[in-house]
């Protein structure tokens, strides 16, 4: 007997959505203030992956990403397009493994957050090395714990945010 | 290329996104010019939630530190009180310890710099039991040699000479004291005369004669025509000068700060035989 994979789309409300990002924000600009290890950490990220693997629409999730991202660029003293590009592919990535794998399982939340996260940083370091001829520490250990951090805390903060989601 | 995108419109759309970010990159780049409008908008939006936080974060700190985690504060505020008066009187002693190494610091520069002087090192342990008497006692003796009309200094100047010695110790008259002279004369114009003690903190020099110019703050050195101290050595500064029928009434301020002697010289170059009273005071 073939075993069905129930994928089931989820919708959010436009106010949790912006207040989300917002707050996502909001805390990456914020508690690096007072607690600078967590500069390693991105939000922003995060949510952008959260909100692609729940929508498990491409055009959505990359959407996010690029205004997720270009917003990022434009609180940072980056290019703009530099974080846009990254958040535009981790988004549509998301969205689209999201339609034919389940991602509701935290241990597959857990991998999923430390994949993407990674995929952005090479992304990310990818532009800055070839498009803007910077020296980029693609992948080193450092970034390993931080991608780990976030996937940890990425299940704890996926779990708190299904609770203003609802079906599609 | 219509029917690419029909069937693939989510991967058109990301590639036209990154294509667009990519010309935006290429753009920045290439003219170094910063899409200034994008991050003003995001940072004025930004910004005052920051402020409010901010706000919110100190307002509630310093609520809770000023008004409601004070359960501590009356014992640590006795701990800090106590550890104040404790730091209180370490400073004192530190700074009486200071200012004791600056006199021995000039004693020894003195006794450097007169190495072929006799000059005996001497503590003040003791001071006259009378108002009228300008005296002190010092913890030399007739043991460490000393003897009478002996001459006692410190580096700022002459202190006076020794009148009595004892086994262990010795008085000394201060050269303030009603009957004290010192054979003197002026730094500047080697003219001479005596300084008098007065009874107060303050000399009088006499036998200036009017003629004489007297200028105020001018240095009052030791002759050594008293055959008692010897030639050179600092007395006092003139404090003031007035013309009296025959000679000037001036008024001479020691240089040795004689009210809170610590530390002295014995001049031991004086024997008692040799030593003359200064002039006009048969009682020296």
């Amino acid at each position: 007997m073939a075993r069905e994979t129930r994928t089931e789309l989820y919708r959010f409300s436009p106010l949790v959505f912006l207040a989300v990002v917002f707050v996502a924000f909001f805390l990456q600009a914020y508690v690096p203030f007072y607690v600078p290890a967590a500069s390693l950490l991105d939000l922003p990220r995060l949510v952008v992956i959260y909100f692609a693997l729940s929508r498990r629409n491409p055009t959505t999730g990359l959407t996010l990403g690029l205004v997720v991202g270009v917003a990022q660029d434009a609180l940072t003293h980056h290019p703009i397009g530099q974080y846009g590009m990254a958040k535009t592919l981790v988004g549509f990535a998301a969205s689209w493994v999201a339609i034919r794998l389940e991602t509701e399982q935290p241990v597959a939340r857990l991998l999923l957050v430390f994949g993407f996260f990674l995929l952005h940083q090479v992304i990310f370091g990818g532009v800055e090395w070839l498009l803007l001829g910077q020296p980029a520490a693609l992948l080193n250990l450092q970034m390993l714990e931080a991608a780990l951090v976030t996937a940890l805390l990425g299940v704890l903060v996926f779990r708190l945010l299904d609770r203003f989601r609802r079906p599609a | 290329m219509r029917t690419f995108l029909e069937r693939h419109p989510h991967l058109a759309l990301l590639v036209a996104s990154l294509f667009v970010q990519l010309l935006l990159l290429a753009y920045q780049i290439k003219t170094e010019n910063e899409i200034r409008l994008l991050r003003v908008w995001a940072v004025t939006l930004l910004t005052p939630i920051e402020k409010v936080a901010d706000f919110v974060v100190d307002g509630t700190g310093t609520i809770w530190n000023r008004y409601i985690a004070l359960y501590n504060v009356e014992r640590e505020n006795q701990v800090l009180r106590a550890e104040l008066e404790q730091a209180q009187l370490r400073l004192h002693a530190l700074e009486a310890r200071a200012a004791e190494a600056d006199q021995l610091a000039a004693l020894l520069a003195l006794k450097q710099n007169r190495p072929q002087e006799p000059l005996l090192a001497a503590e003040v342990i003791g001071s006259s039991a009378a108002a009228t008497s300008h005296t002190v006692f010092i913890n030399r003796g007739q043991g460490d040699g000393l003897r009478r009309n002996m001459v006692v200094l410190t580096p700022a100047g002459i202190v006076g000479k020794i009148t009595q010695t004892f086994p262990g110790s010795a008085q000394v008259l201060l050269i303030t004291d009603r009957t004290s002279g010192v054979g003197a004369m002026l730094a500047s114009s080697r003219v001479q005369g005596v300084v008098k003690g007065t009874g107060t903190w303050q000399c009088r020099l006499d036998y200036v004669a009017v003629e004489e110019n007297v200028p105020v703050g001018s240095l009052v050195l030791t002759s050594g025509q008293d055959q008692l101290f010897p030639k050179g050595f600092p007395i006092g500064t003139i404090s003031s000068a007035r013309r009296g029928q025959y000679f000037h009434e001036i008024v001479v301020t020691p240089t040795a700060r004689l009210s809170q002697l610590e530390y002295v010289f014995v001049y031991a170059g004086a024997p008692e035989g040799a030593a003359r009273p200064a002039e006009g005071n048969g009682r020296n």
